[in-house]
């Protein structure tokens, strides 16, 4: 039973991968011809993607018995999960905001492609890795990815926009001011959600280890993330710092991100990565 | 005054973000002496002296305990507190203009009250209304998540300063069926706050019995250790699990990771009859089959033992039910004894006899005294809450004014997303028919 299970997670998994990269190949078509007609094949894929998504990580869950957070394989794999969820979420809600979505899919795919390539043993959960603290804290972490991804994608749109002008598809997208602050705005939700990320996994650490704060690696690395969106939305308050600077400012901030999310714990020795590696 | 300025000006907010950015930085990038041993500095300093001097000098191995940092950290505190002040002044003046006389003088079915319908629509509460103007806002709250957020880091900071000088936190590894005195010298490791005085915990600590279950994989599923902890005479009993903490008189006893085997050998000299005996601890391998390893002196002895133990002899569980072991032991560099023992066997060394007399478990306990983690807690959830209010609420005021003979007037403000706001007011105007 447990091999059959196995077997449509993997197929559920590829078969998600092939429809995220057709939808990548969509929103690239349409952003690079400003064809407006593939966006909605490129948002449709990304839908069937999420759906087959959903099926390899909810088999994943019950034949493990717990979130998908244990196994680098199935962090990377869920945490592009909540990025697709969220851009889809976004461009139902914002469609004008959809060919971010020339961003946000091929991270989003990128991140599970190098999830496929690492261990996918089934791995049970040690003693501290337990309670809502950590429930919260890998919780939140996700829908920080997934605002982060989302502000990146407004800040290249706005690029792009900024350099082609007010052609044929960029017509359809915000005026660039108003694409300026949509990545101001999930930049706020992304800090936001940092932040919770950041405090439950204190109190978590508080319970676990007893201390809430102890310059681990990785926690070194988050508060220094934290701190470079802090100190992008200071510099936006501030110096009225916009358009392009801010746009190039939030790059920087999205590879500081990166470093943290995507390096740091599989890389480094940390207590996170106690049981990742 | 001058200070307050200096301290609350864009130009020192970025700044000191751009030094705690920096400090992190340096604390990650250069060893730490919280993580590494004194040997590996002790080679650093051999290898290349020149900038091990100015490592030490600057205090960069020791980042978050250094002067500067320190002086940063209150620097940051200060700033916060100037700033909340300043934003608290800020936000009382600006408090909501006028009398509320709610819809008083707005004659029904006219195009005045469709605006106002239009507006309410969005969300938005009448503050004034009269036959000519109106004033409407929204998220009124709004205007104070931003003090609401930076109260919240000024907790946390305070918290951290407070932690810093006088958290007491102390390691000990607890045989099963001993008695751990709560005194500051019987803890194995300890590390305290700058102006902490003794840790001593006030009570005693028996561990009665130390339970540990695995997955089938071999990974730990459940470690607890069942405490008897003596206050005064007075007796409760405990079990602390991983997650699953104690606290008895202000101190916090936490269950460890760490945990393994003790070896219990005696040493005696059969012409005087004295004997020693020595309990080593060794830790748990992390894998099944593997043996746990030791290598220590013998207490009031010349002799050194090399350990190789096996809780079971087949290996194949963590638990004790045969176990065996590996021994070698050295005078010097003579070694006098090789070969493998079991319980109760003893081994002749020289011209004393070394007995295995037992084995048994350690657990690793910790006790923590951390009087700023209230501070922290509050801080964390205030922060959560500002955060939230401040880029999820953002205040915004729309005034419409109707001058005779005149198309009404629809102005506002918002304290952020401007471009987003000013879509809405022309949305507003387009349903209103006035754009």
């Amino acid at each position: 039973m447990e091999i059959i299970s196995l077997k449509g997670e993997v197929i559920s998994h590829w078969s998600a991968v092939i429809a995220y990269v057709i939808s990548t190949i969509s929103f690239a078509i349409s952003v690079s011809f400003k064809k407006e007609r593939t966006l909605r094949y490129g948002m449709l894929f990304a839908f069937l993607g999420l759906i087959l998504h959903s099926i390899a990580l909810g088999i994943r869950w019950i034949l493990v018995g717990h979130g998908p957070y244990m196994a680098k394989y199935e962090v990377l794999s869920s945490n592009s999960w909540v990025a697709v969820l969220m851009f889809l979420l976004v461009g139902w809600k914002i469609p004008r905001l959809r060919p971010a979505g020339v961003v946000v899919m091929p991270l989003s795919f990128l991140m599970m492609t190098v999830g496929l390539f690492t261990n996918p043993e089934l791995r049970k959960l040690p003693p501290a890795l337990h309670g809502i603290w950590l429930v919260l804290h890998i919780f939140f972490n996700k829908l920080s990815v997934g605002a982060i991804f989302i502000s990146l994608g407004c800040a290249i749109l706005f690029l792009l926009k900024s350099r082609y002008g007010e052609v044929s598809l960029y017509r359809k997208i915000p005026s660039l001011e108003v694409l300026d602050e949509y990545s101001y705005r999930f930049v706020g939700f992304g800090f936001i959600f940092w932040s919770i990320t950041i405090g439950a996994g204190s109190i978590w650490a508080n319970e676990s280890w007893g201390r809430y704060w102890g310059w681990d690696p990785i926690e070194t690395w988050s508060l220094i993330t934290w701190l470079m969106y802090g100190l992008y939305l200071h510099l936006r308050f501030f110096f009225r710092w916009k358009a392009k600077r801010a746009a190039w400012m939030l790059i920087v901030c999205f590879i500081v991100s990166s470093i943290t999310l995507f390096i740091i714990p599989f890389v480094i020795e940390t207590l996170h990565s106690a049981y990742f590696m | 005054m001058g200070i307050s300025r200096i301290l609350t000006s864009p130009r020192t907010i970025i700044t000191l973000i751009l030094l705690t950015l920096f400090a992190s930085l340096i604390g990650s990038l250069i060893p730490q002496a919280s993580e590494k041993s004194p040997e590996f500095f002790e080679l650093w300093r051999q290898k290349n002296i020149y900038t091990y001097r100015l490592v030490t000098r600057l205090q960069l191995h020791r980042v978050y305990t250094s002067y500067w940092f320190l002086s940063l950290v209150v620097m940051i505190a200060l700033s916060l507190t100037l700033s909340i002040k300043e934003q608290i002044r800020r936000n009382l003046r600006m408090r909501i203009r006028g009398v509320k006389r709610v819809d008083g003088g707005v004659s029904p079915g006219s195009v005045f009250s469709n605006i106002i319908s239009i507006i309410k629509k969005k969300g938005y509460k009448i503050a004034y209304a009269d036959g000519e103007r109106a004033l409407f806002s929204k998220n009124r709250l709004g205007r104070w998540g931003s003090v609401i957020f930076h109260s919240g880091l000024l907790l946390i900071v305070v918290s951290g300063i407070i932690v810093l000088c006088f958290q007491k936190r102390g390691f000990v590894q607890i045989i099963e069926g001993e008695t751990f005195n709560g005194n500051e010298d019987g803890f194995l490791v300890i590390e305290k706050g700058i102006l902490a005085g003794r840790f001593d915990t006030g009570f005693m600590t028996t561990l009665r019995r130390f339970t540990h279950t695995y997955w089938d994989n071999g990974k730990p599923r459940f470690i607890e250790s069942s405490m008897r902890i003596n206050i005064d005479g007075k007796f409760i009993d405990k079990d602390i699990s991983i997650n699953h903490p104690a606290f008895i008189k202000g101190t916090r006893i936490y269950q460890s990771t760490d945990y393994g085997y003790t070896v219990s050998l005696v040493l005696r000299d059969p012409s005087s009859g004295l004997q020693s005996i020595a309990h080593i601890n060794l830790d748990r391998p992390h894998r099944l089959g593997v043996f746990a390893k030791g290598r220590t002196d013998f207490p009031g002895s010349p002799y050194i033992v090399d350990m190789k133990f096996l809780p079971d002899a087949s290996g194949k569980t963590f638990y004790l039910k045969k176990p065996i072991l590996y021994l070698r032991v050295f005078k010097g560099s003579d070694m006098l004894f090789e070969g493998l023992v079991l319980p109760g066997d003893g081994v002749k060394i020289g011209r004393d006899i070394l007995y295995f007399v037992g084995t048994g478990y350690w657990s690793g306990i910790i006790f923590v005294k951390n009087p700023g983690i209230f501070l922290a807690y509050t801080g964390i959830a205030i922060g959560i809450i500002g955060a939230t209010i401040m880029f999820l609420m953002p205040y915004r005021e729309i005034k419409v004014t109707l001058s005779e003979g005149q198309r009404p007037q629809i102005t506002g403000m918002s304290t952020r997303y401007r471009a987003m706001f000013r879509e809405e007011l022309n949305e507003i105007k387009r349903e209103a028919g006035i754009s």
